[in-house]
C-alpha cells in the first residue's frame, strides 16, 4: 500500500513542478584528448535536469544552463569516459574526453584470481546484474537463457522451482551430469543457480576453455560459472536502502486439444466393438439402443479439465530488500528476498526466502578480511504433472484422458469409482483429476546455509596470501501422503492413507588457500608475470533417510500423519545412506605478459579424488594458453576503425570425477530383505551397478582459438570462438549384459567430442543526447560426435518415460553418432485395404460381414502390433527388408540436440524510460512427443484421445453407428466391402488408435521439431528524475512492467518445445513427457532506492 | 656461523616434517571408507554378515520379478488346466498367456534379469563362503551353519539357473562373479551343459544342507530356507527336465537325449531318499487344509513337510512380496484376483467325489457385504489355492491391493511321490508295485482319505504313464507346475489342440459331449457327458463364512442347490439364482477365441529374450525358435 501511495504522490508532483530559474548561456568544444580530434555527437546534459545538447559537427555546443546553485555539466559519448565539470561561473568550457573501453575494463573472475578483460587470455562469457535486472523472474537460470554464447540452458519444465540442465560447449559426458562447477564468492555451491535470487547476482563468468577451467581440473570438464553476489561499496558512510518488487500474473499459453464430448463416446463405442468389452461404454447408454442413446451427448458440456486445472491465473510476487554501504575499509551489503509463486496447475505453490549478508573489511594496509553469509528457505507444495515414479503418478494424463463430459448427476469434483475401475487398463484407472491432485500432499522444504569467509594477506606489496573456507549445509525435508484414492494408495496403501517423509542433507566443507606473486615490472622492464600457488579441500558428507508409513486410518489428515507416525499399521523398515566424498587438489598458474600485449598463461592442476580406486585417485591437468593485443602493435595505430583486437589460442586438459561415490569396488549394500515366517530378516548384497576397481579420472582436451575486437571506438564489440574439445577415458555407465548380475557399470572406455563455433556481438545502435539504443546478438553451434564406447560400437538406452524396465529403448549410443540420438521404427502410416486379398465372407454371429481380407503375399507384416492386422492397424518401414516388421526395423531416427542456440536483444532507453527486448532460438533440435504419442493410444477403456485422432482409421460408420469391420486371431479380419471400406477412410489420416502397450515404441509419430523462437522478455521501464525524487529523499525510483515468455514460435504441437523430463542421463535429451506446461508471465513492479 | 646453518636446517627438517604428514594424512584423506555399504572381505569375515549376503540371494526368489508374479502367475500359462489373463493383446501378460510373444514383451524383461542377479549373488557366495576361516576353523556350529549357507547358496543358483533354462532355452552361465570374469559377453551355453553342472552342484548342496527336524540343532528355527528335502526334491525336478524333452535351436523341434534315463534314475533316486524319511517329510492328512490352513493362513510350517520348498513373501514391497491371491485367486468385495481362469474341461476332470476339485476351483465370489456368496457362470471360474475368504493371520482380505505375503510352494511331497512313480515306470517300462502305492498314496488324499475312492491304477508302462499325467493335473492345478510338465513329456502341442476342441464342445449351443484326452488318462464318463448341466443355482442364503474375521469354513460343495453332474432341474429350486453352465455362449467368447491363440509348436515353448537385453550384448547373443 505505501508503495502506491508513494508512486501516485510522484506522479500527481509531476505536474506541478516547474521550477522557475535564471539562465545564461555556456558554450565549449569536445575534444578526443587523445588524438586531439573533435568529438561530433558527444551529449551534454545538466545534471539533475533534462536541459541537454549535443555537439555539432564541429565538436561545438551551446547550451542554456540555470545560474542558480552551480549547475554541473555531464559530457557523454560512446567510446569515451563520462564527465562531470562543474559550470562555476564559466560561459566557455573545452571538454578533453577520455577514451573508454568500457567493456575491457571490466573485471572477470578465472578461478583464485580475477583479471580485467582487457588481459584476458581465455574464453569467458559474462554477464552483469544490468542483464539480470530486465528479467525479474525468480530464477536466474531462466534469466540466463540464451544470453550466453555456448552456454545451453533448458528449464526442466514450467514447474515452480525447477531445475535447469545447463550445458557449456555441449554435452562430453554420455551418461553422466553434464553439469558445470559452480563456484559463488570462491566457494564450489552446487546448483548456485537456483540456490540464489537473481537480485543478489553482481556478475556471472563463464569460463569455457580449458585455459580457464583446467585450474579447477577435476570437475572443470563441464565449464566452470563464477558467480559474484553484491557486496557494499564505499559511500562514504551512507546507508543505501534498495526495494524491490514484482507482483505477476502467469497464464496457461496452449492447450492440448482433445476429443470433445461426442467425439469420445463415439470413439468409446468404436473401441467396445473393436475389443468386445462393452464394460466402459455401457455406462453411458445403460439400457435401450445404445447408438441411438449415444447421440443424446452431442450437445454435452465439455469439460476441459486441462483448462480447470491448469487455467487459473496464477500469482506470483518478488519482494527485495538490501541495505548496503560503506567506507574505504568496510563494505556491506544485506539483503532479504522473498517469493511466492503458484504454478499454473492447481494446489502448487513454491514459496523461497532468502538472505545475503557479505561484509568486506580491510583491517590495515595488508590484511583484508570477509565473510558472506547466506540462507535459503524454500518450499515447494503440491504433486506438480509428475512425481519421480513414472507413469502411475503421471498426473497430466489423468488431466487430459479423463472423461471430456459430465454424467447426469456427476460433479466437476466427484469421484467416481466406477469410472476408475472401468479405466484399470495397464494401471491407468482415472480419477476426477481435482480429486487426484487433492489427495496427493506433497511439500518439499529445502534449507541451505552457507557459511565463507576470506582472509588476504599481503605479505609484500608484490606477494599476497589468500584463505577462503566455507561450509554449506544443504538440507531438504520431502513429505509425501497419499489419500484412499490415489495412485499409491491403491496399489500399496491398500486404500488407506499412507506416507513417505525423505530427507536429505548435505554437509560441504570447501578451503583453499594460494599464494599469489604478482611482479608489474620485472627490474622496471615491461615484463610482467604472475605466479599462484594453491591448495584446496572439497570434502562433502550426505546422508539420507526415509521413512514409508502405511495403512493410516481413513480420515487422517496429512498434518495429523505426519505428526502421529504411530497412527501407521504398517512400517516398512527405515532406509539411510550417509556417503563421505573427499577430493584434495594441488594448483599453480604462472601468467606472464609483456607491454600487455604478449600474454602467457600456464596452469596445472593435480587432483585426488576419493571416488576412484587406490590406484587411480591422482589425475593432473596442465594447460596453456596464449594471447595476442593485436590492436597494440604499431601497425594498427595508424587506423580507428578497430579499437581493440585480440587474438587467443589456448590448449589443456581437464579432468571429470561425476560418478557415483564408491563405484571403484563391489560393496554389498543393506535392503535385499527376505521374510521368513513372514518376519523381515536382513540381508546384504551387491547394487545393481558392477564395481569397477580400474575407473579413473575422466580427461578432456579442450582447444579454443577466439578473437575479442572492438570497433568504432568500443561502439561495436565482437568476440568469436572456435573450439574443438576431445574427451577421452570418458567415465561412462555402460550397459552390460544382463548374464552379469547387474544392469551397468561404470567403465573409462568412451570418447566424444565437440566442435563449435561461438559468436557473441554487442553494439551500440543509437545514441544521442536523449536516446540510446544497443542490441546484442549471440550464437553458438556445436556439433557433438561420440568418437568411441570402448570394445563397443553402441548400446541402446531406455529413457523409462512410460517404464523402466519393461519399455524398448528409445535413444541410442552410436559410435560416430550423437549423444541424445533417437531410437525406433519409422512410421508408414496403417496397412490399406489394398493391402489385402479378398473372398466372400457370410457369418449369423457378423451379419454385415460380407468379405474376409487375408493380407496380401510380400505386404511386410507387423509384429510390433500385438493386434490382429488389418486394414487401419499402423504400420511401419520395414527398414531391413527382411519382409517383417519387427524390432530389427528400429533405427536411427532423429537427434535431440540442437544445431545452433542463441539470442538476441535490443534495449533502448530515452531519458527516464527504458525499453528492452529480449528472444532467445534453439534451432535444429528435435523433440520426442511422448504424451503425443500416449494420448492417441488406447491402451485402456475409456481414456480421451487427442482430437487430432477424430481423424482416424473407421471400424464403424458413424452416420449409422454400423460396426463394418472386425479381426480377432480365430475369426480373422472380416468386414463389408472394400468400397464401402474405402468410402468410410478415403481421407483418414490416422491409424486405428493402438490398443496394446506396443505404443510405447519410440517412432518418427513421435518426434517433431524442436526448434523455436520465443520472446523471452519485453519489459518496459521508467525511472522518475533524480531532481524529482530527491525530494522525498529517495535517489532512485524505477517502475516497470515485463512480459515473460510472451510468445513462441514453434512448429512443435506439445506444451513448450524448450522441455526435457528424463533428466538423469544427458543421453535422453529432448524427451516430453508429463511436463508441467510453462506459464506467460506479466509482470508489474518497481524498485526503489533511499 | 654454525648457528646459522643450524637454524636453516631445522627450518629443512620442520619443513620436511610439516610435508610428510601433510602426504600421510593427504592419502587418508582422499580414501574415506564406506559407511552405508560393506566391503566383500567384511561380509564374509563373519557369520551374521555372511548369512545376509545368502539371504540376499533368496530375496531375488521373492518379489515380483520372480515367484511373487512373473514365474507364479504369468509365464504357466495357457495350457489345459488354467487361461492367464483374458482380454485384448496388451504386449504384456495377456499375450504372454496366449503365447503371442515377440521380443517387446515388456513382462519377459525383469523376471530374466532378475534371475541372472540371483545369480552372481549366488556365484559371490558359493565363491567367498568355503573361503571363510570360521568354514574351517570355526566352531562346531558355526561350521554347520556355514556349510548350510554355503548347500543354500548353490541351492539357489541352481533354481535360477533351472528357471532360466526352463522359460528361454539356452542361455549365458557364468559360474564365478561377474568382477572376475575377463569378459561379460558371453553366448548361450547348451542347456544340458548348465543342467549337469547344476545337478552336480545339487549333490553337493545335499551333503552340506540339513534335513528339516536337524536345523534346530545348529540353532536354527524352522522357516522357509532350504533343508536337504529341498535339495534333494529339486534335483529330482530338474533331473526329469534334463531326461525331458524340449524345444532344441539346432534342429528347430521338441528333442530329449539319447541318455535320459540316465537323468530318471537320479529323480527317482533322490525322490525315494526323501519317501524314506517319512519323519521329515510326508503329505499333510488334507488336501484343503494345506492351502487354507498353511499357505492363505500364512504359516510356513506345516507339521508335516509336505512343503519341501516353498518362497517367502513378505513385506509389502515390489522386490520382498508377491500378488498371490492378488493377481490370481478369487475375487472378495470387488477386489483383486480373477485375472487367471480355470477351464471348464479341467473343472470336469476332477471326478464328483474328488475334493481336489473345489479346492483348486473357486467359482464365486464374496459381495461388497464381505460375507454373501455370488456364484458364477461357468467362464468365471477362479483359482480357488489362494482365494482371499481364507486369507488369515492377518485376515485382511480387502487391504492388500498390490502384495499379498502369500507363499508360492514350490516342491510338495506329492510331487516327490508322483516323480518317484513316474521316473521308476520309465526306467523298469512298467510300474512296480511301489509306483502304485505312491501315486495312490496321493490320489487317496485327492478323495479324502478314503482308499475305495481311487480308481484302478493300470501297471503298464503306458497306461500307468497316462494315469500319472492325468494324477498330476489333478493334483498340482494353478501351481505353475502342469505347462512345463507337458513341455518335458512333449504333450503341449496334443493338449493345447484336445482342450480347444473340448471347449468348443462345451460351448456349442447345445453342448456336445468331451472326447477323452488321448494324452491322459480319462476322467470318469459322466463328466465328459453332453447332458452335464445348462444351469446351476446357488444357494442365495449360505451357512457362512465370511464376518470380517472368521474364515470361509464351508464346503464349497454345498454352494449349489442342483448336481454339477446331471441335467438341471426344470424350475427353479426356491431361493437360489441361476448362473450359466454348459452350453453358455461365455464359453466362446472367453476361451475359445482366446485360449492358447497364438500357440505353435515347436515355438511356443520357449521365450524371446527382451529387445534391449538382446541389445545389451553387442552382438553375441542371438534370438532364436523363430523370434
Amino acid at each position: 500500500m505505501k508503495k502506491v501511495l508513494l508512486f501516485f504522490t510522484v506522479l500527481c508532483t509531476l505536474f506541478f513542478v516547474r521550477a522557475q530559474a535564471q539562465t545564461k548561456q555556456v558554450t565549449g568544444t569536445v575534444t578526443d584528448a587523445t588524438s586531439k580530434e573533435t568529438v561530433v555527437g558527444a551529449t551534454v546534459l545538466v545534471k539533475g535536469t533534462s536541459i541537454g545538447t549535443q555537439t555539432d559537427v564541429n565538436g561545438r555546443f551551446k547550451l542554456t544552463v540555470p545560474t542558480a546553485g552551480d549547475p554541473v555539466l555531464i559530457f557523454r559519448s560512446i567510446g569515451f569516459k563520462t564527465q562531470e565539470i562543474r559550470v562555476s561561473g564559466r560561459t566557455e568550457i573545452n571538454v578533453p574526453l577520455i577514451t573508454e573501453s568500457t567493456l575491457l575494463n571490466e573485471v572477470v573472475a578465472i578461478g583464485y584470481q580475477t583479471v580485467t578483460r582487457r588481459d584476458l587470455a581465455s574464453a569467458v562469457s559474462s554477464v552483469t546484474s544490468k542483464d539480470l535486472r530486465d528479467n525479474p523472474t525468480l530464477s536466474a537460470a531462466e534469466a540466463l537463457q540464451g544470453k550466453l554464447a555456448g552456454v545451453q540452458i533448458t528449464i526442466a519444465d514450467g514447474q515452480p522451482g525447477a531445475s535447469a540442465d545447463i550445458f557449456i560447449r555441449g554435452r562430453t559426458s554420455i551418461t553422466q551430469s553434464g553439469s558445470p562447477l559452480f563456484i559463488v564468492d570462491g566457494v564450489q555451491v552446487d546448483n548456485a543457480l537456483t540456490a540464489l535470487s537473481p537480485q543478489d547476482i553482481e556478475s556471472i563468468d563463464v569460463l569455457k576453455d580449458a585455459a580457464s577451467t583446467s585450474i579447477y581440473g577435476a570437475r572443470g570438464s563441464n565449464g566452470v560459472i563464477i558467480i559474484t553476489t553484491k557486496g557494499g561499496k564505499n559511500t562514504n558512510g551512507k546507508t543505501t536502502v534498495t526495494y524491490s518488487n514484482s507482483f505477476a500474473i502467469q497464464k496457461f499459453p496452449k492447450e492440448l486439444s482433445v476429443m470433445k464430448p461426442f467425439d469420445f463416446v463415439e470413439y468409446q463405442y468404436e473401441r467396445a466393438k473393436i475389443t468386445n468389452d462393452t464394460s466402459f461404454i455401457s455406462r453411458y447408454y445403460n439400457t435401450g439402443n445404445p447408438w441411438s442413446k449415444l447421440q443424446g451427448y452431442q450437445n454435452s458440456d465439455f469439460v476441459d479439465w486441462q483448462d480447470i486445472m491448469l487455467g487459473r491465473n496464477a500469482l506470483q510476487q518478488s519482494h527485495n530488500v538490501s541495505v548496503s554501504g560503506g567506507t574505504k575499509q568496510t563494505q556491506y551489503n544485506l539483503s532479504g528476498t522473498y517469493n511466492d509463486q503458484q504454478g499454473l496447475l492447481q494446489f502448487t505453490e513454491y514459496r523461497r526466502g532468502l538472505i545475503n549478508f557479505r561484509f568486506d573489511h580491510q583491517a590495515n594496509d595488508a590484511v583484508k578480511i570477509g565473510f558472506n553469509v547466506r540462507y535459503n528457505n524454500n518450499v515447494l507444495d503440491g504433486q506438480g504433472t509428475t512425481d519421480a515414479g513414472g507413469a502411475g503418478t503421471n498426473n497430466l494424463r489423468q488431466i487430459v484422458r479423463y472423461q471430456p463430459l459430465l454424467l447426469p448427476n456427476q460433479t466437476v469434483n466427484l469421484y467416481d469409482p466406477a469410472e476408475a475401475t472401468a479405466t484399470a487398463g495397464n494401471g491407468l484407472s482415472l480419477i476426477n483429476p481435482i480429486q487426484d491432485l487433492q489427495q496427493q500432499y506433497r511439500k518439499r522444504s529445502n534449507n541451505v546455509l552457507d557459511i565463507n569467509a576470506y582472509l588476504n594477506l599481503s605479505i609484500t606489496k608484490k606477494l599476497t596470501f589468500r584463505s577462503v573456507a566455507a561450509i554449506d549445509y544443504n538440507n531438504t525435508n520431502a513429505r509425501s501422503f497419499d489419500d484412499t484414492v490415489t495412485y499409491n494408495a491403491r496399489t500399496t496403501g491398500g486404500k488407506q492413507p499412507l506416507i513417505l517423509v525423505a530427507n536429505t542433507s548435505i554437509r560441504t566443507i570447501n578451503n583453499s588457500n594460494t599464494l599469489d606473486y604478482n611482479n608489474r615490472n620485472i627490474l622496471g622492464s615491461k615484463h610482467t608475470i604472475d605466479i599462484l600457488l594453491g591448495q584446496e579441500t572439497y570434502q562433502t558428507y550426505t546422508t539420507a533417510n526415509g521413512l514409508d508409513l502405511r495403512n493410516f486410518p481413513i480420515g487422517t489428515s496429512p498434518d495429523q500423519a505426519f505428526a502421529n507416525y504411530s497412527l501407521a499399521q504398517t512400517v516398512q523398515p527405515p532406509t539411510v545412506s550417509e556417503i563421505p566424498v573427499q577430493n584434495a587438489s594441488f594448483f599453480s598458474r604462472v601468467s606472464y605478459n609483456y607491454a600487455g600485449k604478449y600474454f602467457l598463461t600456464f596452469n596445472v592442476r593435480a587432483d585426488a579424488s576419493s571416488v576412484f580406486g587406490s590406484q587411480h585417485k591422482w589425475g593432473y591437468f596442465p594447460s596453456g594458453s596464449f594471447a595476442w593485443r593485436i590492436s597494440d602493435e604499431n601497425f594498427m595505430k595508424n587506423q580507428n576503425v578497430v579499437t581493440d583486437l585480440k587474438l587467443r589460442l589456448s590448449y589443456g586438459t581437464v579432468g571429470n570425477n561425476r560418478i557415483t561415490p564408491f563405484s571403484y569396488g563391489n560393496f554389498f549394500s543393506s535392503g535385499k530383505s527376505y521374510y521368513l515366517n513372514d518376519l523381515f530378516v536382513f540381508g546384504a548384497s551387491t547394487p545393481n551397478v558392477l564395481g569397477n576397481p580400474d575407473l579413473q579420472w575422466e580427461s578432456q582436451v579442450s582447444r579454443n582459438i577466439g578473437i575479442d575486437a572492438e570497433f568504432l571506438k568500443g561502439r561495436v564489440q565482437l568476440t568469436v570462438d572456435a573450439y574443438r574439445n576431445t574427451t577421452s577415458n570418458l567415465l561412462l555407465s555402460n550397459v552390460i549384459p544382463t548374464n552379469s548380475g547387474y544392469g551397468s557399470q561404470f567403465q573409462n572406455v568412451g570418447s566424444t567430442q565437440n566442435t563449435g563455433l561461438e559468436i557473441q556481438l554487442n553494439g551500440t545502435i543509437m545514441q544521442s543526447k536523449d536516446f540510446r539504443w544497443t542490441g546484442t546478438f549471440n550464437i553458438s553451434w556445436n556439433k557433438n560426435i561420440i568418437k568411441s564406447l570402448g570394445a563397443q560400437q553402441s548400446f541402446t538406452v531406455n529413457s523409462g518415460y512410460f517404464n523402466t524396465s519393461q519399455q524398448p529403448a528409445d535413444y541410442l549410443v552410436k559410435v560416430g553418432d550423437e549423444v541424445g540420438t533417437f531410437y525406433g521404427l519409422v512410421n508408414d502410416g496403417y496397412y490399406k485395404i489394398s493391402d489385402f486379398d479378398t473372398a466372400p465372407y457370410s457369418n449369423t454371429t457378423y451379419p454385415w460381414a460380407t468379405t474376409k481380407y487375408t493380407l496380401k503375399a510380400g505386404v511386410p507384416v507387423s509384429s510390433i502390433s500385438s493386434t490382429t492386422i488389418e486394414p487401419g492397424t499402423q504400420k511401419f518401414v520395414d527398414i531391413n527388408g527382411d519382409g517383417k516388421i519387427t524390432t530389427a526395423d528400429f533405427t536411427v531416427i532423429g537427434h535431440a540436440l540442437p544445431r545452433a542456440i542463441g539470442g538476441f536483444g535490443q534495449t533502448f532507453s530515452y531519458k527516464g524510460f527504458d525499453a528492452s527486448i529480449f528472444l532467445n532460438y534453439s534451432y535444429g533440435g528435435t523433440i520426442a512427443n511422448y504424451n503425443k504419442l500416449e494420448f492417441t493410444s488406447t491402451y485402456s477403456n475409456g481414456a480421451n484421445l487427442l482430437s487430432i485422432f477424430n481423424n482416424r482409421y473407421r471400424t464403424v460408420d458413424p452416420s449409422t453407428g454400423q460396426q463394418v469391420q472386425y479381426a480377432s486371431a480365430t475369426v480373422g479380419v472380416i468386414g463389408a466391402s472394400p468400397d464401402v471400406l474405402n468410402n468410410l477412410n478415403a481421407n483418414a489420416k490416422y491409424w486405428i488408435p493402438v490398443q496394446g502397450i506396443e505404443w510405447d515404441n519410440n517412432q518418427t509419430f513421435a518426434l517433431e521439431s524442436g526448434s523455436f523462437i520465443r520472446i523471452n522478455n519485453i519489459t518496459i521501464g521508467y525511472t522518475l528524475p533524480n531532481k524529482l525524487t530527491n525530494r522525498f529523499k529517495v535517489s532512485n525510483l524505477r517502475i516497470f512492467v515485463t512480459g515473460n515468455n510472451l510468445g513462441t514460435i514453434t512448429g512443435y504441437t506439445g506444451y513448450d518445445p524448450d522441455v526435457s523430463t528424463r533428466r538423469s542421463s544427458p543421453v535422453t535429451a529432448g524427451a516430453d513427457y508429463s511436463s508441467f506446461p510453462r506459464a506467460r508471465v506479466f509482470v508489474t513492479g518497481l524498485s526503489v532506492s533511499f | 656461523m654454525k648457528k646459522i646453518l643450524h637454524k636453516k636446517l631445522t627450518t629443512l627438517a620442520m619443513a620436511i616434517i610439516i610435508v610428510a604428514t601433510t602426504l600421510v594424512s593427504c592419502k587418508k584423506f582422499i580414501s574415506p571408507e564406506p559407511v552405508s555399504s560393506f566391503s566383500q572381505d567384511y561380509i564374509f569375515s563373519n557369520l551374521p554378515y555372511a548369512k545376509a549376503a545368502v539371504i540376499g540371494v533368496y530375496n531375488n526368489l521373492s518379489g515380483q520379478n520372480c515367484y511373487g508374479l512373473y514365474f507364479s502367475t504369468y509365464y504357466p500359462f495357457d495350457c489345459d488346466e488354467m487361461m492367464g489373463a483374458a482380454g485384448t493383446a496388451d504386449n504384456e501378460r495377456r499375450d504372454l498367456a496366449h503365447y503371442n510373444i515377440t521380443s517387446l514383451n515388456g513382462g519377459i524383461a525383469s523376471a530374466y534379469a532378475n534371475n541372472y542377479s540371483g545369480i552372481e549373488r549366488a556365484n559371490i557366495c558359493i565363491e567367498q563362503i568355503p573361503r571363510m576361516s570360521l568354514y574351517t576353523s570355526g566352531s562346531t556350529i558355526e561350521q554347520a551353519e556355514l556349510k548350510r549357507l554355503y548347500g543354500e547358496a548353490l541351492t539357489l543358483r541352481a533354481q535360477f539357473y533351472f528357471d532360466l533354462v526352463k522359460i528361454w532355452g539356452d542361455v549365458p552361465a557364468q559360474w564365478q562373479p561377474s568382477a572376475e570374469l575377463p569378459t561379460l559377453f558371453i553366448p548361450k551355453t547348451e542347456r544340458d551343459t548348465i543342467y549337469n553342472r547344476i545337478l552336480n552342484d545339487l549333490k553337493t548342496a545335499e551333503s552340506l544342507v540339513p534335513w528339516r527336524t536337524e536345523i534346530a540343532a545348529i540353532g536354527d528355527q524352522a522357516d522357509e530356507r532350504i533343508t536337504k528335502g529341498a535339495v534333494k526334491a529339486l534335483r529330482a525336478r530338474i533331473a526329469l527336465f534334463r531326461g525331458g524333452y524340449s524345444l532344441r535351436k539346432a534342429s528347430g523341434v521338441m528333442e530329449r537325449s539319447a541318455d535320459y534315463l540316465t537323468y530318471y534314475t537320479i529323480a527317482r533316486d533322490e525322490c525315494a531318499d526323501i519317501m524314506a524319511r517319512r519323519d521329515q517329510h510326508t503329505l499333510n492328512s488334507s488336501y484343503k487344509a494345506l492351502w487354507q490352513t498353511y499357505v492363505c493362513g500364512r504359516n510356513a510350517n506345516e507339521p508335516n513337510g509336505e512343503f519341501l520348498f516353498q518362497i517367502a513373501e513378505g513385506g509389502n514391497t515390489g522386490t520382498t512380496d508377491g500378488r498371490i491371491g492378488i493377481q490370481n485367486g478369487s475375487k472378495f468385495a470387488g477386489v483383486g484376483g480373477g485375472s487367471n481362469s480355470i477351464l471348464p474341461t479341467y473343472y470336469y476332470s476332477f471326478d464328483s467325489t474328488d475334493v481336489r476339485r473345489d479346492v483348486t476351483a473357486a467359482p464365486y465370489e464374496i459381495k461388497t457385504d464381505l460375507k454373501s456368496v455370488q456364484a458364477h457362470n461357468i467362464n468365471v471360474v477362479y483359482d480357488g489355492k489362494f482365494r482371499r475368504d481364507w486369507w488369515s493371520n492377518p485376515v485382511n482380505p480387502t487391504l492388500a491391493t498390490l502384495n499379498s505375503g502369500i507363499n508360492w510352494v514350490l516342491i510338495r511331497f506329492s510331487d516327490v511321490l508322483l516323480m518317484f512313480a513316474e521316473a521308476d515306470n520309465e526306467i523298469n517300462h512298467g510300474a512296480s508295485a511301489a509306483d502304485v502305492s505312491a501315486v495312490t498314496e496321493v490320489d487317496k488324499r485327492g478323495h479324502g482319505g478314503n482308499a475305495a475312492l481311487v480308481p484302478a491304477i493300470p501297471t503298464d508302462y503306458t497306461n500307468f504313464f497316462k494315469f500319472i499325467v492325468r494324477e498330476r493335473y489333478l493334483e498340482f492345478g494353478s501351481e505353475g507346475i502342469r505347462k512345463y510338465d507337458l513341455i518335458r513329456w512333449n504333450l503341449l502341442t496334443t493338449a493345447i489342440n484336445e482342450t480347444k476342441a473340448n471347449l468348443a464342445n462345451m460351448g456349442a449351443a447345445t453342448p456336445l459331449a468331451m472326447n477323452p484326452p488321448s494324452y491322459m488318462a480319462p476322467p470318469p464318463a459322466y463328466c465328459m457327458s453332453a447332458s452335464l448341466p445348462l444351469s446351476l443355482y446357488y444357494w442365495n442364503t449360505l451357512p457362512v463364512i465370511f464376518n470380517g474375521s472368521n474364515l470361509n469354513t464351508y464346503d464349497d460343495s454345498r454352494m449349489f442347490a442342483n448336481s454339477l453332474y446331471k441335467p438341471a432341474p426344470a424350475t427353479a429350486p426356491a431361493n437360489t439364482t441361476k448362473v450359466s453352465w454348459l452350453g453358455y455362449s461365455g464359453i466362446n467368447s472367453t476361451f475359445t477365441t482366446v485360449f492358447a491363440g497364438s500357440y505353435k509348436p515347436n515355438h511356443s515353448e520357449l521365450y524371446p529374450i527382451y529387445i534391449n537385453q538382446i541389445n545389451a550384448s553387442a552382438g553375441i547373443l542371438t534370438q532364436d525358435y523363430g523370434y
